[in-house]
Parts: C-alpha cells; structure tokens; sequence
C-alpha cells in the first residue's frame, strides 16, 4: 500500500469503515466501522461519533457484532439493517437499543448455502415492504427474503463464475425506483442489472 | 477484465442509486466514483483520488461505499485512510467529514 490512513479505537477513528447509511430526517450517517466491530453515528456537523450498534468486542452475543461491512437505515421502524459480515446473519437493531435481533441466516454464526443460511453477507438493501436482498459474497448469489420470513430466495447468481448467470464475489445491492436491483459484481469487474424481482 | 478506462471497473465494491435512477459505483481499486446515467456503457468519474496522501481531503484510497442524498452530496467511505469523505453537489474537491485517519 502506497498510503493507508492510521486505524483505531476512539470515537473519532475507524478501522475498516465500509458501508454507509443516511437517516434522511436529520442528515445522519451511520457507518459499519467493521473491524472495530461497530455501527457509528455522526450527526451532522459532529466531529467524532456514537456507538449505535455492537462495540462490544467480535462475537455473536447480542450486543455485539463481528465485522460488519453494511448497514442500512430503515426509516418506517427507526433502526438500522445490519449485513453482520463474520457472523454470517442480518441483524436489526432498533436506535437506541442496547440488543439487536437477527432477521436472516444463523443466530449462531454458523455459514452455509441453504435457504436460511449466509456466507459472509457483504451487503443488505430492503424495499418499501420490507423485503431483503442480500449480497451473499461467499455464496456468490443475491438472496430475497420476505418481510418476516426466515428462508431467502435465490435471485441472482446460480454459482461462481463469469457468464450472465454467474457472480463472483458480490459486494453489494442497490435498487432503483422501479425495484430494478443492481450488484456490484466484485471479482468479476462489473455491475449487473436484474429487472424486478 | 478490470481496467480503468471510463467503460471499466476494477473491483466495484459499492452502490448507490439517486432520484433519477443514476447509477454511482465505488470503483474501488481505481480509486474512484463512478457515475452512470441509465442505460449508459460508460461513466463519468465524480470523486477520484488526487496526488498526494491521505491528509488531503479529496484523497481516496480504496473506496468501499458511496452514498447519495436528495441533494446530490455524494458521501464516500474512504476505507484505505480510514475516514469518511463528502463530496458536495458538483464539487470537485472533497471534505473528510469523519475519521482522524492520515
């Protein structure tokens, strides 16, 4: 590395920072400072941030988070979708809540490629009914989880690979105004676009 | 292939999507923000890194996400230096908004 900025500890510094969310209403951001293992807050203007989710060392405790990569405001519940990358699950944690909830993969950590399972979940993005799509990175495919349910959907990618069909790697999702979903496909240079689901 | 022409990416590692469905992407090993108008083959680059380090504020290095508000600010996770950038509407330059890294 040519340049790499100094990594830490306080409410000033980050390790990793990766995903960013906004909260619209007030101009917050939040960040997944993964290696920190943490969800930070800056209001606007703030010159340092608040620990709003995790903090507490890696792990799969419920105050804690293991290298979180994204995370995702969800203004119709106040609380942040979080892609807990190392603990292989989702988790919703409520602002202001000192727990979060896992919503999809395993409450134990455990990866996998089975509907209720993920393999280092790299993003999550949710729709207006409160539908989930996940980068599943190591699984090399984007799972759909209906509001409340436990058992994704495969809707993009049938392995690793590089033809259409295929991702390598997703890092990340995006959906437009018409739920078109867009995903960074990482390893293999490009971004790929799947009409509504 | 990775490349870093305008029709090329190396490692998009990020999304974001504003109002009219304008494409931003963190191009991450080029060190930039890419920006797609729908339906477009090639980007236009909105954030990129400058010489120098990552004191300056518009540095990036190894961007890994982007973010967009309703006003076009464009918020940039800037992982290699560890802080969190902005680059206001149609700026050219940015601001390190959150992050002691250097």
């Amino acid at each position: 590395m040519i340049c790499s900025g100094t990594a830490g500890p306080l409410l000033n510094e980050f390790y990793s920072p990766i995903g960013i969310a906004r909260d619209s209403s007030t101009g917050a951001i939040y960040i997944a400072d993964s290696v920190n293992n943490r969800i930070v807050k800056y209001s606007v203007g703030s010159s340092s941030g608040t620990v709003e989710a995790g903090g507490n060392g890696a792990g799969i405790s419920t105050n804690q988070l293991n290298q979180p990569n994204a995370v995702y405001f969800d203004a119709s519940s106040n609380s942040l979708i979080i892609a807990n990358t190392l603990a292989n699950n989702i988790v919703r944690w409520n602002l202001g809540a000192s727990v979060g909830t896992v919503i999809a993969g395993s409450t134990s950590g455990a990866s996998g490629s089975t509907s209720d399972l993920l393999y280092e979940p790299k993003d999550v993005t949710m729709d207006s009914q409160g539908n989930l799509y996940v980068a599943d990175y190591r699984n090399n495919r984007i799972q759909f989880f209906r509001s409340g349910q436990t058992n994704g959907t495969t809707i993009a990618g049938i392995s690793g690979g590089s033809i259409s069909e295929q991702l390598s790697s997703p890092f990340s999702v995006a959906l437009d105004s018409k739920l078109n979903l867009y995903v960074a496909d990482w390893n293999n240079h490009r971004v790929q676009k799947y009409l509504r689901f | 292939m990775p490349g870093s022409s305008s029709t090329l990416l190396h490692n998009p590692a990020g999304l974001a999507i504003d109002a009219s469905d304008t494409l931003y992407i963190t191009d991450s090993q080029n060190h930039r923000i890419q920006k797609y108008a729908i339906g477009a083959t090639s980007g236009t680059t909105v954030a990129s890194q400058v010489p120098g380090a990552c004191v300056n504020p518009s540095y990036l290095f190894v961007p890994n996400d982007v973010l967009v508000d309703s006003n076009g600010n464009i918020y940039v996770s800037d992982t290699g230096c560890q802080r969190i950038r902005l680059w206001t509407t149609g700026a050219v330059n940015g601001t390190a908004i959150a992050g002691t890294g250097k």
